[in-house]
């Protein structure tokens, strides 16, 4: 939704394509579905309620189609190497609230992984109270207004 | 670089202070103190000190039963609270507490509520960094956060037709003040604060605080300190304990020069968890809030 806010301003001329993975095809099919209770969308403004959702029943809102469309759903285990290897060319990953289950050296290898998937210059956001320390030192930490995420540097190491 | 003739005009307009703000009378004193050694300050004249000002003795034992300082049992007299916080922490809640008595919140151009937000986090993030490094004096660390951006106040209180349209651009454009400042008045709160500073007589380390967080490549002596703070002020701006607008950029902590200089002095800077680190302040920052609402609120009426 913020994309495609941005689709006339910042994203001017970009090609957005999003896509979302989950370890359980159930989780993948909600996701698909895109079918949101009070709770979840207790953060989202009635401005992005309004423009991007439709009503299901009383308590219950949808994702719109064009919105939908942007988004690929697949189930991916992120501990398989093979397919891990071949995703390229991101510019951004969230992987928010995952990596608390893995142990360390499992952590170390999706984290790996996450760095080789971006491009240069690229970031990588993790949740509230996760931490790279000790795990990686390739990335950045990068503190934005009110965010951290971790950052792929450039190749010519130039400035953020 | 700053044109000669503004440092005279800054002199001169800093002279006017001195007579504004009700000053408590233990302040000045009291910062005399905090420039000597542990050793050489006596707990019975710090106590009697504030025992001249009730309404600074009882402000100082609110702040002292705030979570941010960490005391099972609120104090319940200065001397208590000596015994359970140890002097030097004591010494810089009363520090807290007279700047608040001297520069109540009026209405000036940037929000008091909100520099004292800053100036507060400030020090705590500088308390708790030094906290992590076992060499580093906390207490120290706290004040030159404390007031390393007093040059605000100056500019509040005798800049305040020169600093509006500053504050207004800033935060229209989302950009850093001191940018803004230098641009528009051709000097910055780092300059105006170093005159005060100057006249408070306060110590040379805290002055290179002062005149040098947001230029560490001018900073002759006391490096690591003006880094730690350079460092705490960017952290906090970055985590909602700015300036009250959004300011629009990002920044790598550990890639700043400030983190070198402060590596090379703490070698245990290493180990410290960046990231966790800015969670934890998170946590804190509504203690901050109510503190500041303690500290810097409207001011009781005097006894």
């Amino acid at each position: 939704m913020n994309m495609l806010e941005e689709s006339e301003c910042l994203l001017k001329g970009w090609t957005v394509e999003i896509l979302a993975t989950d370890l359980n095809d159930r989780s993948v099919e909600t996701a698909k579905a895109g079918i949101y209770g009070d709770y979840a969308l207790r953060k989202t403004s009635d401005y992005y309620k309004r423009k991007y959702f439709s009503t299901v029943d009383e308590k219950r809102l949808e994702v719109r189609p064009e919105v939908k469309k942007l988004i690929a759903f697949n189930r991916l285990n992120l501990q398989d190497d093979s397919k891990m290897l071949f995703m390229k060319s991101m510019d951004l990953i969230f992987c928010c609230n995952v990596l608390i289950y893995f142990d360390g050296a499992s952590k170390s290898k999706v984290i790996n992984h996450f760095f080789s998937n971006l491009n240069f210059g690229g970031y990588f956001f993790l949740g509230t109270s996760e931490s790279l320390m000790k795990l990686n030192d390739q990335f950045h930490l990068i503190h934005f207004p009110g965010t951290i995420a971790y950052w792929k540097p450039s190749l010519s190491r130039g400035k953020l | 670089m700053i044109i000669p003739s503004f440092t005279a005009t800054i002199r001169e307009r800093v002279q006017r202070i001195e007579t504004m703000p009700a000053i408590p009378a233990v302040f000045l004193p009291l910062l005399k103190l905090l420039s000597n050694s542990a050793e050489e300050v006596k707990v019975d004249e710090v106590v009697r000190l504030v025992s001249y000002d009730s309404t600074i003795a009882a402000q100082c034992l609110r702040v002292a039963s705030s979570p941010l300082f960490g005391v099972a049992r609120p104090p319940k007299s200065i001397k208590g609270a000596v015994m359970s916080l140890g002097l030097r922490r004591v010494e810089t809640i009363l520090l807290t507490c007279c700047l608040g008595q001297a520069f109540p919140a009026k209405k000036w151009v940037l929000d008091p509520v909100v520099f004292w937000r800053h100036s507060l986090g400030c020090a705590m993030v500088c308390r708790k960094i030094s906290e992590k490094l076992a060499s580093a004096d906390g207490e120290k660390a706290y004040m030159a956060g404390l007031v390393h951006d007093i040059g605000f106040m100056v500019n509040c209180l005798v800049f305040s037709k020169e600093f509006a349209p500053v504050m207004e651009r800033a935060c229209q454009e989302g950009i850093p003040l001191d940018e803004v400042e230098q641009a528009t008045m051709g000097f910055t709160h780092c300059e105006t604060g170093r005159a005060l500073a100057e006249k408070w007589k306060l110590a040379d380390e805290i002055i290179e605080v002062i005149a040098h967080h947001h230029a560490l490549e001018d900073s002759q002596k006391g490096q690591p300190l003006v880094a730690l703070v350079h460092l705490s002020d960017l952290l906090c701006r970055m985590r909602g304990l700015g300036y009250g607008y959004y300011e629009r950029h990002k920044v790598d902590l550990i890639a700043d020069p400030a983190w070198a200089i402060l590596l090379q002095e703490y070698r245990d800077l290493e180990g410290v968890d960046l990231a966790r680190f800015t969670f934890e302040l998170d946590e804190a920052v509504e203690d901050i809030h109510a503190l500041v609402s303690t500290v810097f609120g409207p001011a009781p009426a005097r006894t």
